[in-house]
């Protein structure tokens, strides 16, 4: 598992043009959260799409490994899952470490907007307010968990069509929000968000879970198999 | 005390290991799997079942689409199976699978290399997934076809493609070689290179090959058994021997393999 870990690890340290522009959105992204408490809710929320950006840039470098090939003089990006499976491992190790990764980068960009709130609260002073902060988490939540479906149960060959959707769909769901975001106050804006992020993380997680079993079910030659016999 | 139990916790370990050395290559039994196109239909994987012990070469034949590279997939289990049961080297895929996969090495039309990397540097990389990657061999081997270390992956020929990816599989010493369709698009010369590197990887007894090809010139040099599979049903498994005797014997002639396979497709429809 370990060595497994690695070998991952160097491929996702292949997909260097990806981790740049992604690092460079993460880090226009921090400079932006320093001025969250000044701005009002619509600010916070455009900031925060941002961040999702990022997050997306990173979680593609793990999805879709640096192996390409040409045909007809189209370049045809290997999909990680393809790699691997070829390369001996298991899809229940591949879907285990793909569950890991998404969450570290969850983590380590809610870990970010967190920390750079000390800061913002110094730049704001006064008008400063934790439901900035809220909102911020709520609006990157519901959307890294609406993410996990697209990335878990899309076969990858059609990944590059369903994510085009799959943004015009986060496009929209948070874009609707932005008449609402310039009518409130933040406070009132997290109020209306939560139930609909609550909504998101379930069926992410629902999501990811359906695909954990199928991959038992697959390699096990069907979900109630005992070693493969039926 | 302790050092004696852990004696014998090495030795139960070496038992063990043994035992699964006796094991054959590959035990596949009851295999089955359908798939349905919209305007074709169901194609059906029907009971396919066969055992293939250490030290042999398989030469798998077959029209095109009769379901060749579908049983190689279900035995790399990059396809699932609706039915039955794989065993590699002993392990039984479905609850071993990494340690199953860890002993198959593929040469096939699935398989990429980092296209704007080296070859050494695919072999570092992508040899991190093997425990037993040998980087010393895979280099001697890529000389042994004269390709380069140094060459970068994405500019390779389809014949070059084909030597590095046997050049990769052959380094982590794997038990079981799966060939989809490799010398298709090789010259005479490089085949015969390809098929006596195959032929001195048999002599230890330790590794056992599935060939599958249209080109049947090649198996009638190196295979000791032969498949062949139609609509999706495995018509025969047996050395190749003993199938050349029985034809002989049936029909009365001796028959090529690309002659067996020909007259056995011209029945069939």
């Amino acid at each position: 598992m370990k060595q497994y870990i690695k070998a991952e690890f160097e491929l996702f340290k292949k997909q260097k043009g990806v981790l740049i522009g992604g690092g460079f959105i993460l880090f226009l992204f921090a400079f932006l959260l320093l001025f969250s408490g000044v701005g009002n809710a619509f600010y916070c929320a455009a900031v925060t799409v941002l961040g999702c950006i990022a997050y997306v840039f990173f979680v593609v470098a793990t999805f879709l490994s640096p192996a390409s090939h040409w045909e007809n003089r189209r370049k045809i990006i290997i999909p990680t899952e393809q790699m691997v499976l070829l390369l001996g491992e298991s899809e229940r190790t591949y879907i285990k470490i793909k569950m890991i990764a998404c969450g570290l980068f969850y983590l380590a960009i809610l870990g970010e907007i967190t920390i750079l709130q000390v800061p913002a609260a110094f730049i704001a002073g006064k008008q400063y307010s934790l439901w900035g902060f809220g909102l911020e988490v709520l609006i990157f939540t519901a959307v890294v968990f609406l993410g996990l479906t697209v990335l878990f149960l899309v076969p990858l060959r059609v990944f590059s069509y369903v994510i085009i959707g799959w943004c015009g769909m986060v496009g929209g769901f948070v874009g609707g929000y932005f008449g609402v975001f310039a009518e409130g106050t933040k406070a009132q804006v997290f109020e209306r968000f939560w139930l609909k992020t609550v909504f998101c993380v379930g069926i992410g997680i629902v999501s990811v879970l359906f695909r954990w079993l199928r991959a038992i079910g697959r390699e096990r030659g069907g979900f109630f198999v005992k070693n493969g016999e039926k | 005390m302790q050092k004696q139990v852990q004696n014998e916790e090495y030795s139960s370990a070496d038992i063990r290991e043994a035992e699964r050395l006796l094991c054959p290559a590959v035990r596949v039994q009851g295999l089955e799997k359908s798939f349905f196109h919209f305007g074709e239909g169901t194609f059906r994987i029907k009971d396919i079942s066969f055992t293939l012990e250490r030290g042999y070469m398989l030469g798998l034949i077959g029209r095109n689409g009769a379901g060749k590279s579908t049983l190689l997939r279900m035995i790399m289990q990059t396809l699932p199976r609706k039915k039955g049961l794989i065993e590699i080297g002993g392990y039984d895929v479905a609850t071993h699978t990494a340690e199953a996969k860890k002993l198959i090495g593929y040469v096939g039309e699935d398989f990429h290399f980092l296209s704007n990397d080296t070859l050494r540097e695919n072999g570092r990389v992508l040899g991190l997934f093997y425990p037993e990657f040998d980087m010393h061999r895979y280099t001697e081997l890529l000389n042994y076809f004269e390709l380069g270390a140094e060459k970068v992956a994405g500019r390779l020929s389809k014949g070059e493609t084909t030597k590095a990816q046997l050049a990769f599989a052959l380094a982590h010493k794997p038990e079981l070689l799966l060939l989809d369709e490799p010398t298709g698009g090789l010259d005479p010369v490089v085949r015969r290179e390809f098929l006596n590197v195959l032929q001195s990887e048999l002599i230890d007894e330790r590794m056992s090959i599935i060939f599958s090809t249209h080109i049947t010139e090649d198996l009638d040099k190196v295979a000791d058994y032969v498949a062949m599979i139609e609509k999706g049903t495995l018509l025969f498994f047996e050395s190749k021997e003993e199938l050349m005797e029985r034809l002989t014997k049936e029909t009365g002639e001796r028959l090529s393999l690309k002659q067996l396979m020909v007259r056995l497709c011209k029945e069939d429809k």
